[in-house]
Formats: structure tokens, C-alpha cells, sequence
């Protein structure tokens, strides 16, 4: 590397490239003069742009210095403090932002798990609500369907009650099922004697897609309801229709109970009416 | 606050139209009516009118889809929503071109009947 600075290199080469011409010109005996003035121009010019550069060189550690001097007295003074303090406290803004961020996402993802659990549970009222606003079977037995289709949008199903003189299933329900898919078969039998609900996605094309037996509070199966098919919309049973099946077995078992109940008693209580009308003395 | 608007169910079910109502009155809504047709809620709409409809499609008597057309004639800018069991795009379609302004498919979803209302009345505030 030459450490030579640039200005005296150039002198140099100046100088060295004068001596050059001098020879060229003797040796071939041809006026210089023109060459001459070109490189006198040539250098003035250099000399110009040296100068130049030295003065913007100049100008440019003066800039930096006083650059390093302002901020050497920001830092030091209340200004340059200040300013410090805010650059804290903007960046514990961020962090704090970030914190209340993701503090929201959790509320947020809570509110909506509430949101679901309350709809959940306005459906579980109104199920139960329908089921027991009357005390004939024949209506029990209708809501349910109603409930079926329209909460749980099961578009193909069966509900079967325990035949209490002769055993085994008696259809007395559904919606969208085709004859042979009614079939009381080992499956539904072991399901109603099991008395638990189960889940299933048989390869058959009829096998039922959910069990789920009608079961009073103390453990006795009345019945089943058997889900074929949901609608084509709702991708399968959801954690809200395995509540709202749990509730709904336990409530139609009771509400059909209660209806069948209501029907023996006001049997039993005209016959007793007759009877008494009959030994009444006239 | 709550929702400032009045609606008119309209399900043969009785017991999704308490559903409906129920649902409704969670969100703050004061003022709902119910229909279990669609020849019930024409008469209905005629004596009490409302901000929006919800109305199922299949239903004895006279169906969503012909309530629907009848209400357009009577009332041309009047929000109508389905919702219905059905999520086939034949009755989808049928209820938009008779003029149903949002299509619901069943069960409820509140979050999604929000959406449709935000949609709807972009003003709304709950």
C-alpha cells in the first residue's frame, strides 16, 4: 500500500509524465506545445479538485465533531435525560401493550367458551322446559323429535321406549329413517341393557352414528334414541349436542315417565269413578 | 343498551320459536312476536309491523319460501332472514332470489345470527 498522500503522488506523477513528453517530443521532433498546455490545464485542475476534497475532508471532521459535542450535551443535559426516560417508558408501554394483548386474547377466547356454555345451557332450558310443558306421550314423544331436528339437526333419526310387558324396543319416534334402518337389532338391545351412551362411525351406511339411552335418575332405561345421520351442513355431533343428548335422555325418561304415569293414574281413576258410580246407590 | 329492534319468528316449531325468542331477548331485544306459519305471520306483520323477520322453511299451511314471496310484494324493505333445517344450497338459493336477505341453517348459532343482524343493519349497537 503506498502511504504517499494523494496530492504528492500527484505531483509526482505529474512531474514524471512532463519529463515523458519532453523525450517523446525530442526523440520525434514535434512541437509539444499543444501536450504542454493540455497538461498544464490537466493539472490546475487536479489541483482544484485536491483542493476541494481537502476542504469538504475539513468541513466533514468539523460536522462530526460538533455532532459528538451535541451529543455530548444532550446526555447531559435535563433535555438528553428526558428524553432517555421517555425512550424507557415507551418501551415499558410496548411491553405492557403487549402483556393487555394477550391478557384480551384470553378473555376473549373466555368469553366465547362462556357465549357457547350459555347457549348451551338457554338450549337445555328450553328442552327441558318444552319436554315437561305437558304430560301426554304423544306430545313428550313429538318435542323430542322437534329437539332432535331443530337443536341437534339430526336429519335421520329413531326413538325407541322399552316395551315394559313384552321387553325389547318399541319404535315410537323419528324422522328421516327408511323402513329396514328402523330394524331392532343385538346392537340396540346391548345398548339399552348397557344403559350407556355411545358414539360410533360404522362402515355400514346405516349404522347408527350415536346411542343414547333414555335413563331415569335411578339408573332404569326406558328407552333409546338412535341417531342415523346429521344434516349435511353440520360436521358431526358437537360437545353441545353430547350435552344437550345427556340432558335429553335423562328429561324425555323422566317427562315420559311422568306422562305415562299421569295416563295409568287418570285410568286407574275413572275406572275407580265407575266402579264407585256403579255401587252407589242410586 | 340491548338490541333496539323487533322481530317476528316465524317456525312451526314450538320449540325452536321459543328458542328463537329466548335467544333474542338475551341479546337485549324487547319487542318479538311469534308465528307458527307463514299465513299467521302475514296477518301478524299486517296489524303489528317489525324490524326483522326470521322464518323457517318447510311449514305447514304456507311455507317460508311463499311467505316470503307474499311479504316482498307487501313490504319491500323488510329484513327477512331463513333459517332453516335445510343447509342444501336449492332452498338456499330459492330464498335469496325470492329476496331473504341472509340465510341460517339450524341449530341457532347466536354468533352467526349477530353477524347477519351487524350485516344487515350496520349501525346496530348491543
Amino acid at each position: 500500500m503506498n502511504s504517499m498522500s494523494p496530492m504528492v503522488e500527484l505531483q509526482r506523477i505529474f512531474a514524471r509524465t512532463e519529463e515523458l513528453c519532453g523525450v517523446i517530443t525530442d526523440s520525434e521532433e514535434r512541437p509539444n506545445e499543444e501536450i504542454r498546455e493540455l497538461l498544464r490545464r490537466m493539472k490546475d485542475v487536479a489541483a482544484e479538485l485536491m483542493r476541494e476534497n481537502e476542504r469538504l475532508r475539513m468541513q466533514n471532521l468539523l460536522l462530526e465533531r460538533q455532532r459528538a459535542e451535541a451529543d455530548q450535551r444532550l446526555s447531559g443535559s435535563q433535555l438528553g435525560k428526558e428524553n432517555e426516560e421517555l425512550k424507557r417508558e415507551l418501551s415499558a408501554f410496548e411491553r405492557r401493550v403487549a402483556a393487555l394483548e394477550f391478557e384480551a386474547q384470553k378473555y376473549r377466547r373466555r368469553y366465547e367458551e362462556l357465549a357457547q356454555r350459555n347457549s348451551a345451557l338457554l338450549n337445555v332450558f328450553v328442552a327441558a322446559n318444552r319436554l315437561h310443558s305437558t304430560l301426554a306421550s304423544d306430545e313428550v314423544i313429538r318435542i323430542a323429535e322437534e329437539i332432535l331436528w331443530d337443536m341437534i339437526a339430526a336429519s335421520a333419526f329413531a326413538i325407541f321406549l322399552r316395551d315394559e310387558k313384552r321387553g325389547g324396543l318399541v319404535l315410537v319416534g323419528g324422522r328421516g329413517v327408511q323402513g329396514h334402518r328402523f330394524d331392532i337389532n343385538d346392537e340396540l338391545i346391548a345398548a339399552l341393557e348397557n344403559g350407556t351412551a355411545s358414539s360410533m362411525h360404522g362402515d355400514e351406511p346405516d349404522a347408527p352414528l350415536a346411542l343414547i339411552p333414555l335413563k331415569l335418575e335411578d339408573g332404569t332405561v326406558t328407552g333409546l334414541i338412535v341417531v342415523y345421520a346429521f344434516a349435511e351442513h353440520k360436521r358431526g355431533a358437537s360437545e353441545l349436542d353430547r350435552m344437550l343428548f345427556e340432558m335429553l335422555a335423562s328429561q324425555m325418561a323422566t317427562a315420559i315417565m311422568c306422562a305415562r304415569l299421569y295416563g295409568e293414574t287418570i285410568k286407574k281413576l275413572r275406572s275407580m269413578e265407575s266402579f264407585i258410580n256403579l255401587i252407589k246407590p242410586a | 343498551m340491548g338490541l333496539a329492534k323487533s322481530f317476528l319468528v316465524v317456525d312451526d316449531s314450538a320449540t325452536m320459536r321459543m328458542l328463537i325468542i329466548m335467544t333474542l331477548r338475551q341479546m337485549g331485544c324487547q319487542s318479538v312476536i311469534d308465528a307458527p306459519n307463514g299465513r299467521v305471520a302475514l296477518e301478524k306483520l299486517a296489524t303489528s309491523p317489525v324490524d326483522v323477520v326470521i322464518t323457517d322453511v318447510d311449514m305447514p299451511e304456507m311455507n317460508g319460501l311463499e311467505f316470503i314471496r307474499h311479504a316482498r310484494q307487501r313490504y319491500a324493505n323488510l329484513p327477512i332472514l331463513i333459517l332453516s333445517a335445510h343447509g342444501d344450497d336449492a332452498t338456499r338459493v330459492a330464498g335469496m332470489r325470492l329476496g331473504a336477505n341472509g340465510y341460517l341453517t339450524k341449530p341457532l348459532s347466536s354468533a352467526k345470527l349477530i353477524e347477519m343482524l351487524e350485516q344487515i343493519f350496520p349501525d346496530l349497537e348491543m
